[in-house]
């Protein structure tokens, strides 16, 4: 087996690439590896190898030969051998305390010689891999002030832990001027060399932990927050150098990082940047302008780094923290959002645009599913709303951002637009051709909670809403209304010590000894009471209601006071006011109508005069010239001039006399009235 | 003339090319009938053999296929297992020698080699199940030629230069008479062509410590 030198403690161990039984650790990046490789008696000498693992304990940096490395590298492009790392960092690591998989980055940093304790915080600085942490000035190790010599002699010394080309990239990236200002751009402009040192290990350790410290340039703010981003992860499980990342802080995050994009300005980093040119000798800039396809670039990479780590969530969380970030950013669709949220909203947009068809194309199934259904009724109907419903509900809950990012911009969403009137043209339907009024509320109300944020749908919506409760609350009265009429006519009585008969009366008729008359028939009613006695002594009352139809009638004679008036009364209101509106719409209509020896016309009423001699004469007096009176259980309408014309109905006998007598006391109280059918109005 | 032949002792001549053809029908049957191969397995092993899943890549096996102990390769037996390896063929048109190392639990290792030594490789093999996978690991094919064995299920000491005495040290059976010709490799060996190279030894190494079973 092959001895080796463990490049973290320096202790010898078995196999280059095997775990350090000494320190537990095994090499983590492809840099790492190749120097493992290069430390092992495959390429060094013994004595090599023992001078290694003195340097390493002394924390001093083994100076490997760089045709060795060569060699190693070499040996590293074995696509097997990559594998087995792979295979072996994740095996070696399970069984051992470690909780961290090897990564294969470049190496940016020689291992720290003493033994470290495996916490995520612990990982190696080397392991973490985002844009900032591949930016020439880390490749290299120099900072944003160090002069084009240093860049070269760092260049030359990195050259022996990682990739030759790399470093020289690196060095060419930074002493060129066409593209240093890339790179400065991408780095930490303005921030001092110990406190970007600072700022990358606190990015190592939490990245979303403590706020970046007040005073760091927004630029450099922002690189290591999208940075952040990089190591973002929605996996609890995530291990480092990924970092889980809670859905409400991911959602803070972004907008803090919104806010800090809006306020960067050219114009200081530019003075940021000639500032540290001025120490590094590099040649200041002298407009703004040069600044702006760079700008452009990074833009287009904060976008990137949100949307990975929004991809990195789980789809509900995704939605979640879009929904968070653009509710926050426009105040509910309220205010404009920043130019980078509304990019991310667009971004959202197009790749949320299969999912929206697809289930739009849903929607106007279950839509078409529901018009087809209504011929069976509510009962079929009301499931299907219930799944629309659902599915309206999941459509909106990814439309959301989307639907507040427009409303904010003051256009709508087109795609919410359509569907929701797809979801009102139904509605509608539902209501006018099929009197479904709950269903139509329903779907009223899901519209109104759905499309909220979609301003043209709102207010329509809004406004159907209003209708469809005025017509709900006066149909409900209605029923009430009905419904207590309902109470107020019903009344049912056993007649008769041996032999029962029902006298009744309720919405579905008014009945005596099985004569039952629907109470629309009914056309006639009458009713009195007639005191007997003998020699001057009362021998009681009989009682007499009378009802029927233009071909019969049945007549109810008692002697229960209680049960004529209570029955009257119920009678007056089943009937009594209908018929007394027909007898004013036959009048209006300038027909006449017969009450015993009077007949009746619209503008008055045709009397007797009564003669002593010679036969009687029909004397014809409007409503202004009679007066009407009671006696001998009669209802008496006379001349007002003339005592002896007039007319005598009996209340008992005679059909409708006390609804003539009501509708003419009526009358007498409109002063002036000329007509009766005027009480109509 | 070929009657004068059949009346005239010919039938003595046929025996033997009938002899021929069946010891040459048996090696083939052997080299590539399943069956037969199964047949040489004790028949406890051949009952947990034939019970397990038929695939030619395990559903859940992770890495690249064949080249790690979580990707094994599943074939029939040890026999399916020389049959198997005999058949690779890299990129190059280079056929294997090959020899067991041990195993990593149920998965078996073998360290193989071109017969030109250009390359070198470990080769993970899962021999419990009913036939042989008809995928190839990644820069392998099948050969299209009888593919005659050209290794062991055992471990060789002195890879693969002990070939040759290990070939020759098999009791003849149906098995040991389905081999490579020595001839085939026998160049190679002499000229010591077979050197580990640094990735292959590190790939040793890795896996090392994992082996367990005796290297027999």
């Amino acid at each position: 087996m092959t001895m080796a030198v463990c490049l973290w403690c320096g202790a010898f161990k078995n196999g280059a690439l095997n775990l350090c039984p000494s320190c537990n650790r095994v090499p983590r990046s492809e840099g790492d590896a190749a120097l493992s490789l290069a430390l092992s008696d495959d390429l060094s000498s013994k004595s090599s190898l023992a001078t290694f693992a003195h340097r390493i304990r002394r924390n001093e940096r083994p100076s490997v030969p760089s045709d060795v490395l060569a060699q190693a590298w070499e040996a590293l492009r074995d696509p097997q051998l990559r594998a087995l790392i792979g295979e072996c960092g994740r095996s070696e690591t399970q069984g051992s305390t470690s909780e961290v998989p090897p990564v294969r980055v470049p190496s940016t940093t020689l291992p720290p010689p003493s033994v470290q304790p495996h916490s995520p915080a612990d990982v190696p600085l080397s392991t973490v891999d985002t844009t900032l942490h591949r930016n020439a000035f880390a490749l290299l190790g120099v900072n944003i002030r160090d002069n084009r010599l240093r860049i070269v002699e760092a260049a030359e010394e990195r050259a022996l832990e990682i990739d030759h080309d790399m470093c020289q990239k690196a060095r060419s990236d930074l002493t060129s001027p066409r593209t240093r200002l890339g790179a400065e751009l991408a780095w930490l402009p303005g921030v001092s060399p110990r406190r970007a040192s600072k700022l990358l290990s606190e990015l190592h350790q939490d990245p979303f932990g403590a706020p970046i410290e007040e005073g760091v340039p927004a630029l450099a703010r922002l690189n290591v927050m999208a940075a952040a981003f990089e190591l973002a992860d929605g996996d609890e499980s995530a291990v480092p150098p990924r970092h889980h990342v809670t859905s409400g802080v991911l959602a803070e995050f972004i907008q803090d990082f919104a806010r800090c994009a809006d306020g960067l300005s050219p114009a200081e980093v530019m003075r940021d940047i000639n500032e540290d040119r001025a120490v590094s000798g590099f040649p200041e800039i002298r407009s703004a302008d040069q600044l702006e396809a760079e700008f452009a670039e990074r833009k287009r990479y904060y976008r990137d780094a949100i949307r990975g780590a929004l991809n990195r969530l789980e789809a509900s969380s995704l939605i979640e923290v879009m929904t968070k970030v653009v509710e926050e950013a426009t105040s509910g669709g309220e205010n404009h959002a920043t130019e980078l949220i509304d990019e991310l909203v667009d971004s959202y947009a197009v790749e949320t645009q299969g999912v929206l068809a697809s289930e739009g194309e849903n929607v106007k199934k279950i839509i078409a599913a529901t018009r087809r259904a209504v011929a069976s009724g509510e009962v079929a109907v009301e499931p299907l709303i219930d799944r629309l419903s659902k599915v309206v509900r999941n459509w909106d809950a990814i439309a959301q951002p989307i639907q507040l990012s427009s409303k904010a911009r003051g256009v709508d969403h087109e795609p919410s637009r359509t569907l929701a009137y797809e979801i009102r043209s139904l509605a509608i339907d539902l209501f006018n051709e099929h009197d479904m009024l709950p269903q139509s509320k329903r779907l009223t109300g899901l519209l109104q909670e759905v499309f909220a944020e979609v301003p043209d749908v709102s207010d329509r919506v809004g406004e159907d809403a209003d209708a469809l409760d005025r017509i709900f609350e006066e149909r409900s009265e209605a029923k009430a209304r009905a419904s207590e009429w309902e109470m107020e006519i019903t009344y049912r009585e056993e007649i008769g010590t041996f032999f029962k008969n029902t006298l009744s009366i309720s919405p579905e008729g008014v009945e005596w000894k099985k004569q039952r008359y629907p109470l629309a028939s009914v056309s006639r009613v009458r009713w009195g009471a007639v005191r007997r006695s003998v020699n001057g002594i009362p021998t009681g009352t009989t009682y007499t209601i009378a009802f029927g139809d233009s071909h019969s009638e049945a007549v109810f004679d008692g002697a229960a006071e209680y049960t004529f008036i209570k029955f009257t009364d119920k009678l007056w209101r089943a009937v009594g006011v209908r018929i007394l509106t027909e007898i004013l719409e036959t009048l209006k209509a300038g027909r006449r109508l017969s009450f015993g020896e009077a007949v009746l016309h619209d503008d008055g009423i045709t009397l007797t005069k009564h003669k002593m001699f010679g036969s009687n004469e029909l004397v014809r007096c409007s409503w202004g010239d009679v007066k009407v009176w009671s006696a001998d259980g009669s209802f008496c309408i006379g001349a007002s001039n003339d005592k002896k014309t007039y007319v005598a109905l009996s209340y008992i006998n005679d059909a409708n006399t006390h609804i003539l007598e009501q509708a003419i006391h009526m009358a007498f109280k409109r002063p002036g009235l000329q007509r009766l059918s005027d009480l109509l109005n | 003339m070929s009657i004068f032949s059949n009346i005239f002792g010919g039938s003595k001549e046929d025996e033997g090319k009938k002899a021929l053809r069946e010891a040459f029908a048996l090696i083939k049957r052997v080299i590539e009938d399943e069956e037969v191969q199964l047949s040489f397995v004790h028949p406890e092993v051949k009952a947990m053999i034939t019970s397990s899943p038929v695939y030619d890549r395990d559903p859940n096996g992770t890495g690249p296929f064949g080249l790690v102990e979580t990707n094994p390769i599943p074939v029939n037996g040890p026999i399916g297992q020389l049959a198997y390896l005999s058949r690779l063929e890299t990129g190059a048109g280079q056929r294997l020698l090959f020899h067991r190392l041990a195993s990593i639990g149920t998965i078996d290792a073998f360290e193989a080699v071109t017969w030109d030594g250009k390359e070198w490789f470990l080769l993970f093999v899962d021999m419990y199940h009913p036939r042989k996978s008809r995928a190839t690991p990644d820069g392998f094919h099948f050969t299209q030629n009888l593919a005659q064995f050209s290794g062991f299920t055992t471990f060789c000491e002195n890879f693969p230069y002990d070939f040759i005495g290990k070939k020759s040290a098999q009791p003849t059976s149906p098995v040991s008479m389905a081999y490579i010709a020595v001839s085939k490799v026998a160049s190679q060996i002499e000229a010591r062509v077979f050197k580990r190279p640094l990735a292959h030894k590190a790939k040793f190494d890795l896996i090392e410590s994992r082996l367990s079973g005796r290297r027999s």
